[in-house]
């Protein structure tokens, strides 16, 4: 009987420490959270919208209307992934072609270059 | 005539120098018991990875006068697995396999779910409670007396774990350590059979359906602070948890420091693979005839299947208060994920979540749970070894 109160103690000294340690951990865990999401947590009171302008260069000139709007979400996609950000906190104010001033030759040279290094 | 005499005689000295005459009905029954174990291990793939070596390792020890196992004696070296095995008898070759899993495991899981750690504590109550079974058994079957140290080894199966197993039983009961990793190791393998079972019996199908949140993400600094802050924490709440925890950390402040890649890649690699040889050949080769062939070893094996059973009870069971205080957040399932075994036992829970509810994913948020268990037990091994050891 002794033998069985003596494993009892360290059944309960066991888990005791086991609960301990553990708990300890996850309240350390819960101060990297707060640390974490301190900065993050004043992004979301003032939201900062970055306002971007793009002007990308497009070959291609014919191309319809309602693909651009998916043009516009890959694109903001791409800046928000490249700024470290979401896209809600980007808005795309202006979206438009230019026509390169490179003329025909040169835009053909360029590409058969690119394709070469591949 | 007298030269078939001397023919036979010769014979006969070849025949008495041949482990054949060595033969006994008990090594017969040993080198069986390795083939049967080789056989799951290659064509039932149970843990091949450390049932293969294990068993390789129990049929050599148990081939008679190779003298694999023998320690130097007459001014003869000793057999290789002796050699071999000091790694284990000194505890060193199980921190090192835990530099290795550190390296492999990502952390961030738990990170993110700090309050799932709670169950990877929860389900080390499986090894005391095999503990503690092991210490009343003599009353219920009088030929099975287990020590305070041996009954400790034994729980720590519970644990699910098997270099913290390894560690603790070569230091607490060295004679244990066959039955007791062929027995970690079969019921880690065996658990998507064991735990789906207890799984649905403590759960209503309400629960198992529940739907998580999804995990913050988790910073690169915070994964770096992580294995630091354990391994100081740990080491100094308990000093003989420090070579396991430290190692763990160790190995996974490598990896998410992100500036030792060849390191990292040695270490879950090359370093664990050729640990992980010599560990599982000489541990088989404890098992001789007189340490396995004993009604302890049943003993073992019963009480290692409690062990791993109540775990997973008891993590399921702190899973459902957590769902309660959560007020319906917390599935319970992921509590059966704290014994360890990983990643066996988060997949279990992960495939048992997707029964109810085919669209529920479960895997990460048991994996926190499941690598907290990995430090549970190694906590629950620290403060055994400084109780009996």
């Amino acid at each position: 009987m002794e033998e069985f109160l003596n494993g009892l103690m360290v059944t309960v000294i066991g888990m005791g420490v086991t609960f301990l340690a553990l708990i300890a951990l996850s309240y350390i865990l819960d101060i990297f959270r707060i640390l974490a999401e301190g900065p993050s947590s004043k992004k979301v009171e003032e939201p900062k919208q970055e306002e971007i302008v793009i002007k990308e260069e497009v070959y291609e000139e014919e191309i319809p209307e309602q693909d651009d709007l998916e043009l516009i979400a890959v694109i903001t996609a791409a800046i928000a992934a490249s700024l470290d950000t979401t896209t809600d906190q980007l808005r795309v104010r202006s979206f438009r072609r230019i026509n390169s001033n490179t003329s025909a030759w040169s835009k053909a040279g360029r590409i058969s270059q690119v394709q070469n290094t591949f | 005539m007298n030269f078939i005499n001397m023919i036979v005689e010769t014979l006969g000295d070849l025949y008495s120098t041949s482990g054949f005459a060595g033969l006994t009905i008990s090594s017969v029954i040993m080198i069986g018991i390795s083939l049967i174990l080789m056989y799951l291990a290659i064509k039932k793939e149970y843990e091949p990875l450390l049932l293969l070596p294990i068993s390789f390792g129990m049929l050599l020890t148990n081939l008679p006068l190779a003298g694999m196992m023998a320690g130097p004696a007459n001014g003869e070296v000793g057999g290789i697995l002796y050699y071999l095995y000091q790694g284990v008898k000194l505890g060193i070759f199980p921190p090192l396999i835990f530099l290795g899993v550190g390296a492999m495991t990502d952390f961030g899981p738990l990170i993110a779910n700090p309050r799932s750690i709670l169950l990877g504590a929860a389900a080390q109550f499986g090894i005391f409670f095999a503990f503690l079974g092991a210490l009343l058994l003599k009353y219920v079957i009088p030929v099975i007396h287990f020590t305070g140290a041996e009954a400790a080894s034994i729980g720590i199966i519970g644990g699910a774990d098997g270099p913290t197993a390894i560690y603790l039983t070569s230091r607490l009961a060295p004679h244990l350590l066959g039955p007791i990793a062929v027995a970690a190791y079969s019921y880690m393998a065996l658990v998507p059979i064991i735990q789906p079972p207890i799984m649905r019996a403590l759960t209503t199908e309400e629960e198992r359906k529940v739907k998580m949140e999804q995990l913050r993400p988790v910073s690169q600094n915070e994964k770096i602070l992580f294995p630091i802050i354990v391994t100081i924490l740990v080491s100094l709440l308990l000093p003989s948890a420090a070579p396991l925890v430290g190692m763990l950390m160790f190995g996974n402040l490598l990896r998410e420091s992100g500036v030792v890649g060849k390191l990292v890649e040695t270490a879950s690699n090359a370093l664990m693979y050729i640990i992980t040889i010599f560990l599982g050949t000489t541990v088989g080769a404890t098992a001789s005839a007189e340490n396995f062939l004993n009604p302890k070893t049943l003993g073992i094996l019963a009480l290692g299947l409690v062990a791993f059973s109540i775990g997973t009870a008891a993590g399921v069971l702190f899973g459902k208060i957590m769902y309660k205080l959560s007020g319906g957040k917390v599935n319970p399932l992921i509590g059966a994920a704290g014994v360890s075994a990983v990643p066996m036992a988060a997949r279990v829970v992960q495939k048992v979540g997707k029964e109810e509810n085919p669209t529920n994913f479960l895997l990460m948020h048991a994996m926190g749970p499941n690598v907290a268990g990995v430090i549970g037990s190694a906590v629950a091994a620290g403060v055994l070894l400084s109780i009996f050891g």
